[in-house]
């Protein structure tokens, strides 16, 4: 039975399963209670006698993370125990009253999507015979007044255009005839209402569901990570994954597979999981383990943070350790880091909300990571022989980094501050404890950030089976015939602005303008280019050998920038808000989106032009005629300057900062 | 909001050294660069003073008073080269 979709429907859950080809649905009536707690059932007696009629109310105990409670089972949904809530003036505790039923359904009985009779959830391939199109929609979602050109690609790729009304019912007879189990659309999301809607207007029926029915997902703005970002409203088609692959999170990180995956893990249809952060994602994992452990699942977080002083609290927030580098050229540098730091350390120190303070108690927290972490600890190995577990990889390392933030969300079920501050503390001796290791036997070490060394030094082999013997913990290793650090501003090491020549040639780069979000295409690829002629440089000759090569590539693009397209000089970013305080770029761009009749909400990426930088103007990218080329000049010398670098200061182990200070200077 | 975070240690360190290159400027002519220097040896170890050092001020001392040890002990080791033995 394989799981290819589930849903709440009448009183049940629809399973959609595939076998032997041919996909069907199978209903199953469940309705599950939610629990409650009253702190004083005394006091509560004459609600407790009205929920033991009305909704079949029945004593019971419940499983929390923190021990057994007395409590009841009500058969009822979310807005009776909201009701309940207000009426016993919050003074109980409320479990599984917001766990999605389809996912508590299959958490109950052991199953779980995508993945065939009696396989191990936590096997790092997913198999599969689904049949995969791609629908593309020629044209801007936001802003297309008309149904354009429409791209079906399955075994071949096939061209529906004309009318709008002969478009439609052309798309709309090829997905009956096809019949996919799995249809990858760019802007997905953005187009189905637009569909829905037209077919509307012509009497047609949407193709999309296999039993007609959607599911509607709410759009919202929301902070993550420190920057706003945007869902968009969704229809999901029923029996069928639709996956909008250019909003997808999941997608574009890991691929079908990793949507699998993430439906496997967390229990929840790949149509859902495709439309999560990995926020989303690491928590809905923790529910389906939750459930599947009989443990319940809290609606409102009780276990509040202690009152602390802030002395204390400055003393147990500090973040991860960092070691300042010193910009330069270093030649044979190791890298190495450790893999899955943060979620090693909570199954190693056995971290969890309810083991502050009780230490010797099996904690939660670790006993659901333990698997996810011993699976990406296999999805690493397997994929540097097997580029097909790129994507799983990507994906378990996405929900293993948020699984660290997610203890120190507020409304995290089985999250804790302390948690949160205690992994970290462990984090900074461990880097400590390796760079003392490293310089005892003879390294030098050159950069450390959070989880992650930069030495110099022989054999460095033996280092890593020196500290994962001492820390118990897994390394990995990465050798760069040379690297470069930059400096800031103020002429010290940047963190994280560096690029090195690994031993295949290529050139790994972090924070600089080809790997920025927001860098013009133009711009990417001058710097691109310069990167890829230095990846031909193992050595301190060859890299001066490339300097005539690289410097004419920076001419070479001066020189191109005035007859470039102003689709090259596109940033592209995700803005966080729709008014401005302060005239600025960004703004403007906003401003000229409404005015070109596109809608915009906070967290939407937007990808403009520059037209005037000194008096804030820029343009959408599709109406932008010209662009303000002393601006991406600006920038392009920047890109440049970043690459320069590496051919300023060489051959010598660091430069001194006032030295470093201006690299436009040089 | 994602855990909570107070002033990082570097944005911390460099504030109370843009205060001290700020001051520096009110020095005699002579000894203005002694105290640009100063702030630049506040920065030099910013990051790992955070390890247990819980004010900027703090960290920044702890930066500073490090680079003078090893100035003090090349000093000492040169002196002592000149030395005929």
């Amino acid at each position: 039975m394989w799981i290819l979709d589930s849903a709440y429907r009448n009183g049940g859950i629809d399973l959609w399963t595939k076998e032997g080809g041919a996909v069907t649905r199978v209903h199953h009536p469940y309705d599950p209670p939610f629990l409650v707690h009253f702190t004083d059932p005394h006091a509560s007696h004459d609600m407790i006698d009205a929920l033991e009629e009305r909704y079949n109310a029945e004593e019971c105990t419940i499983r929390t993370v923190f021990g057994s409670l007395p409590g009841y089972r009500v058969f009822a949904d979310r807005r009776v125990a909201e009701v309940i809530e207000e009426q016993a003036q919050y003074d109980v505790q409320l479990f599984n009253v917001d766990v999605r039923r389809d996912q508590r359904f299959m958490a109950e009985h052991g199953i779980f999507p995508c993945s065939g009779n009696n396989s191990d959830r936590f096997y790092p391939e997913i198999f599969h015979d689904l049949d995969v199109i791609t629908i593309r929609i020629h044209g801007e979602p936001e802003r297309s007044a008309t149904l354009p050109e429409v791209e079906v690609v399955h075994e071949r790729i096939e061209h529906f255009s004309g009318p709008e009304g002969t478009v439609l019912s052309a798309l709309f007879s090829r997905i009956s005839s096809l019949d996919p189990d799995v249809i990858l659309m760019p802007d997905a999301d953005a187009w189905m209402p637009r569909l829905q809607r037209l077919a509307q207007d012509r009497g047609l029926v949407m193709p999309f569901s296999r039993n007609g029915k959607y599911r509607s997902m709410n759009s919202r703005s929301y902070w993550s990570y420190g920057k706003m970002e945007h869902k968009d409203a969704a229809l999901v088609p029923d029996g069928r994954i639709l996956i909008d692959t250019e909003r997808s999170f999941v997608f574009r990180e890991g691929g079908l597979e990793g949507v699998l995956m993430s439906a496997r893990l967390s229990g929840l249809s790949p149509n859902l999981v495709s439309r999560f952060t990995p926020g989303t994602l690491i928590s809905s994992y923790e529910t389906y383990e939750a459930i599947r452990w009989d443990i319940a699942v809290p609606f409102r977080k009780s276990d509040g943070e202690t009152i602390r002083r802030i002395s204390t609290l400055q003393a147990a927030d500090r973040g991860g350790m960092m070691f300042q580098p010193r910009p330069g050229v270093f030649w044979n540098v190791e890298e190495i880091d450790f893999t899955s730091m943060y979620p090693s350390i909570i199954v190693q120190e056995n971290l969890s909300p309810e083991t502050i303070g009780h230490p010797e108690q099996p904690g939660f927290l670790p006993a659901v990571l333990k698997p996810l972490l011993d699976l990406r600890i296999r999805t690493k190995q397997l994929k540097k022989t097997d580029p097909a577990f790129n994507g799983t990889d990507s994906i378990l390392k996405w929900m293993l980094v948020t699984c660290f933030g997610y203890t120190g969300y507020k409304n995290a079920k089985f999250g804790r501050i302390e948690v949160h501050e205690g992994i970290t503390r462990q984090s900074r001796e461990l880097l400590i404890k390796t760079k003392d290791i490293a310089e005892e036997m003879g390294f030098s070490v050159l950069h450390g950030i959070v989880d992650c060394l930069w030495v110099q030094g022989a054999h460095v082999s033996l280092l890593k089976a020196r500290v994962e013997q001492e820390t118990r913990l897994h390394l990995e290793c990465e050798h760069f015939d040379w690297i470069v650090f930059l400096p800031l501003a103020d002429g010290f090491g940047a963190y994280n602005r560096y690029f090195g020549r690994l031993p295949d040639g290529s050139v790994k780069v972090r924070g600089i303008a080809a790997r920025r979000h927001d860098t013009p295409e133009f711009i990417r690829a001058m710097q691109q280019e310069m990167l890829t002629e230095m990846g031909r440089a193992g050595t301190v000759a060859e890299l001066d050998a490339v300097w005539d090569t690289v410097r004419g590539i920076y001419r070479k693009t001066i020189a191109r920038l005035p007859s470039a397209s102003g689709q090259e000089m596109a940033i592209s970013r995700r803005i966080s808000r729709l008014n401005y305080a302060h005239r600025c770029i960004e703004g403007a761009a906003v401003r000229a989106y409404r005015e070109q009749g596109a809608s915009v909400a906070p967290g939407m990426k937007i990808h403009y032009v520059v037209t005037d930088a000194k008096r804030y103007q820029a343009e959408p990218v599709w109406a932008a005629k010209t662009f303000d080329q002393q601006y991406y000049r600006g920038l392009l010398d920047k890109a440049w300057e970043e690459i320069a670098f590496a051919f300023r200061k060489r051959n010598q182990p660091a430069c001194q900062p006032e030295k470093c200070a201006n690299l436009s200077a040089w | 909001m994602m855990g909570r975070t107070f002033v990082s240690p570097r944005l911390g360190v460099k504030d109370v050294a843009d205060r001290w290159a700020r001051s520096a400027r009110a020095l005699r002519k002579e000894d203005q660069k002694y105290g640009k220097e100063l702030a630049d040896l506040a920065k030099e170890h910013s990051s790992e003073a955070f390890v247990a050092c819980n004010d900027p001020l703090e960290a920044a001392t702890f930066s500073v008073l490090v680079e003078i040890l090893k100035r003090q002990e090349r000093l000492n080791t040169e002196r002592n080269d000149d030395v005929d033995p």
